[in-house]
């Protein structure tokens, strides 16, 4: 569990192993599509494409790979469709 | 289920300016005649629909009705084309698994580096409870009454 601590009602905590994002994705993958392992510890592959991305995992050995479209760097998403 | 946030590194901003975004996504699996795919997908309560890249179609397969293309604006007022599809979905962790068919909205973009995938309301959100705690980035996602049973 994380300690907290109250100061003029602003709750401070210090993050431990259990409540961490996944993985920092670094920012040479922005724009493309990366490829995990199954247990998102790692980054197997990456390509332009989906298609080029799934290859990539497959030849890195990673048959079961989830796949993620990391943001590009310099654009900021502010909402979807419609 | 819960899900981790994902984090990426992006250019710092006034506004961003440590350069970490942090997202809620799912892994979701989406299927087709061809196959499944596992895709990490951000659960976007700003979306109207369920979107996939039109990439991922042609992947698994999936029949596209041309017909019913739409039309759809992204905030930043640029115009996409959003062609609808069925896909079978299927969240799943543990011993605990939900699945449903979905007609969803795959995206035509000019460049793959705007592809995205979205878990909209239609054919997503309007099936579960959400709930966001940006303090332990995660996200768990329970299935409401308008979740689809069989």
């Amino acid at each position: 569990m994380p300690s907290a601590r109250y100061d003029s009602g602003i709750k401070e905590t210090t993050m431990t192993a259990a409540y961490q994002p996944l993985p920092l994705v670094p920012r040479e993958y922005a724009g493309r599509w990366i490829a995990w392992n199954h247990e998102q510890t790692k980054i197997v592959a990456s390509g332009r494409t989906l298609d080029e991305a799934r290859q990539a995992a497959e030849s890195a050995g990673e048959v079961d790979p989830i796949m993620a479209k990391a943001p590009r760097a310099d654009v900021r998403f502010l909402g979807g469709v419609r | 289920m819960r899900f981790r946030y994902a984090s990426y590194e992006i250019e710092p901003s006034p506004t961003v300016p440590e350069g970490i975004v942090y997202r809620p996504e799912a892994i979701i699996l989406v299927g087709g005649p061809s196959g499944t795919e596992s895709i990490q997908a951000l659960l976007d309560t700003g979306s109207d629909e369920t979107v996939f890249p039109a990439s991922l179609a042609k992947l698994l397969g999936v029949e596209l009705n041309y017909g019913a293309m739409s039309k759809a604006s992204a905030v930043g007022g640029h115009e996409v084309r959003l062609v609808p599809g069925q896909v079978t979905l299927e969240l799943s962790q543990g011993d605990e698994s939900y699945r449903w068919r979905s007609t969803v909205a795959f995206l035509e973009t000019d460049e793959p580096e705007d592809e995205v995938a979205l878990l909209g309301y239609a054919g997503f959100l309007e099936f579960f409870q959400a709930t966001f705690d940006s303090e332990t980035y995660e996200v768990t996602l329970l299935a409401n009454n308008r979740f689809p049973r069989e």
